[in-house]
């Protein structure tokens, strides 16, 4: 991805890739795909939760992922955690969105990262084979 | 328009505040907007958990977590971006839209089509037959019979109101609310069905977003008169914040124009929109008005043969009845022209409605002064009997100039300078019936 400075939030562009590459090894809910993201790079790519849903919400529509609604079972929240939602939720069980990729989006991301590899060996062309201030202080 | 901020907005919500924020700034379809809440609910849980896990305390934890989300408007903005496009969604919704509004035009012309005697002005007003209340709600519970709504009710139709709501799918927060109003002398039954919208919540948004948000959750396509509106101030990236309850697109359109700022009503400078095949059209109101006006003839003979003269007549109507709109007085909305004991106005539906009240009102007084002692129902009156032809306006206020005509169109505009639902026959030959060519 090109955004390789600490604790960044890639393009938008980048997290379509980042999300469909995740979801490549298998299904994920939402909360699960930003940690797996943050642990991945290290820390250097956060997905803002504020991004990814709608993003997630945008694939879907078009046909890139797929969704299931899994129902929580007896799941207590620890030192109360969540208090303040679950006073507002209605009675019935919670459920957590899990998320895989459909054979078009396997297609479609092939294709992405065949054209982002190709496009880094096309800029690798024009690149030094080492950089200037690596030379600079030799 | 400036952009606006709410000091008294607090800075960070609790998770079920921002929740509840991002819900009604959504203006998706209500099952949509429960299942994206449901779904992030489940991530502010786990966020929090996991962040007193790291050490923070459950205020701090929940503070953290929602601040992460960002501004509930912006994420509902994001949504509403991934929810566009494909256009077999929006087809699904106009053929929903499609059918209720087919249903609707059914039991409206079921309803209208009583059977009203041609009335002649010598005629005094039909009175409804026993049972003809029972026969009327009959023919609308047959008309909609097929149409699956959601929530149904239909007050005694004896009753001098009749007040009918459907809402057409939980999916849709959508209803259209068909109110009635039957005279009871005449047998005539008026319907003035208006579009319910779910509540509006929005900040600081540009007004194209929200129109095209507010088409799309009621399923219908926006088609907005930019040019236009820019003539009168209106433009695209006007931010509006509105905070609009359930209600009628009426009630909408005027908050709408109160967070544009717009309060210039009588000059036309007011963005108003009408509904129709699917489509929901915003423009000026001045736009709607010259498209929609019609000729109607009122009988001013026997007003004149009482002693009022044609140009207190005129003066009274040019001087009440939006002042601004009439040619006489620099517009170019409404005209008039008396010819013969007939005055002949072209204007747009609303006006006819207040024209009307004064016309009456100018009939009652000369009534009034000649009158033999008769008195009580309009149809006992000859006088009235021969201006209206049995086709009795029973409005006992004023017709609000002021009101933004948003009715669900039930057939072609050039109908519109009667009532909707009223038979042609209880107009009848002397009434103020639409004539000439803009019919």
């Amino acid at each position: 991805m090109s955004n390789a400075n600490s604790n960044q939030s890639p393009l938008p562009a980048d997290s379509e890739v980042l999300i469909l590459s995740l979801l490549a090894d298998g299904p994920m809910y939402g909360y699960a795909i930003s940690k797996r993201a943050a642990a991945a790079s290290e820390n250097q790519f956060r997905l803002s939760p504020g991004v990814l849903y709608p993003l997630l919400a945008s694939l879907e529509k078009r046909g890139l992922i797929t969704s299931l609604w899994e129902v929580i079972r007896a799941e207590r929240t620890e030192q109360g955690a969540g208090r303040a939602i679950e006073e507002a939720e209605p009675a019935r069980g919670r459920r957590r969105k899990w998320y895989r990729l459909t054979p078009r989006g396997e297609s479609h991301l092939e294709t992405r990262i065949a054209a982002h590899r190709a496009h880094i060996a096309l800029i690798e062309r024009f690149l030094p084979a080492r950089p200037r201030a690596e030379e600079a202080g030799r | 328009m400036k952009r606006t901020i709410d000091p008294s907005r607090p800075r960070v919500e609790s998770p079920a505040q921002w929740l509840d924020e991002l819900a009604a700034a959504l203006l998706l379809p209500f099952e949509r907007s429960e299942a994206i809440r449901e779904e992030l609910a489940e991530h502010l849980r786990e966020r929090i958990r996991d962040l007193q896990l790291e050490g923070l305390n459950e205020t701090d934890a929940s503070i953290a977590a929602v601040k992460e989300l960002g501004d509930a408007a912006a994420v509902a903005r994001r949504f509403r971006m991934a929810e566009r496009t494909p256009h077999r969604r929006m087809l699904m919704n106009l053929a929903v839209i499609g059918i209720a509004g087919a249903a609707l035009v059914t039991s409206v012309i079921a309803l209208s089509a009583a059977p009203t005697p041609p009335a002649t002005p010598s005629q005094p007003a039909q009175v409804m037959a026993p049972g003809a209340a029972d026969s009327a709600q009959a023919r609308l519970d047959s008309a909609l019979a097929g149409v699956e709504f959601a929530a149904r009710e239909i007050i005694d139709f004896n009753s001098r109101r009749v007040r009918v709501e459907h809402a057409l799918r939980e999916a849709l927060p959508l209803a259209i609310e068909l109110s009635a109003q039957l005279d009871e002398s005449s047998g005539i039954l008026s319907t003035d069905p208006v579009l319910r919208l779910a509540p509006i919540k929005v900040q600081n948004e540009p007004l194209e977003a929200v129109l095209n948000a507010a088409a799309e959750r009621a399923g219908v396509r926006a088609v907005v008169r930019w040019p236009l509106l820019e003539q009168i101030g209106i433009a695209p990236d006007d931010l509006v914040t509105l905070d609009i309850p359930a209600t009628d697109l009426g009630a909408a359109m005027a908050a709408i124009n109160e967070a544009l700022g717009v309060f210039d009503r009588q000059h036309q400078r007011w963005l108003d929109c009408r509904v129709s095949n699917g489509i929901v059209e915003f423009a000026p109101r001045s736009f709607f008005d010259l498209r929609e006006a019609t000729v109607v003839r009122y009988d001013v003979a026997p007003l004149i043969d009482s002693g009022i003269s044609i140009e207190d007549i005129r003066e009274l109507i040019a001087q009440f009845v939006e002042p601004n709109n009439w040619a006489d007085n620099g517009g170019d909305v409404a005209y008039m022209k008396h010819v013969g004991g007939r005055l002949f106005v072209k204007a747009p539906p609303r006006m006819h409605d207040s024209i009307k009240w004064y016309i009456e009102q100018l009939h009652a007084g000369a009534q009034t002064s000649h009158s033999s002692g008769r008195h009580g129902l309009l149809g006992d009156l000859p006088i009235l009997g021969s201006i209206f032809g049995g086709s009795v306006y029973t409005q006992e206020r004023v017709p609000s100039v002021l009101s933004t005509p948003t009715h669900l169109p039930i057939g072609s505009h050039a109908d519109s300078g009667r009532l909707i639902g009223v038979p042609d026959a209880a107009v009848g030959p002397a009434g103020p019936a639409p004539v000439g060519p803009d019919r």
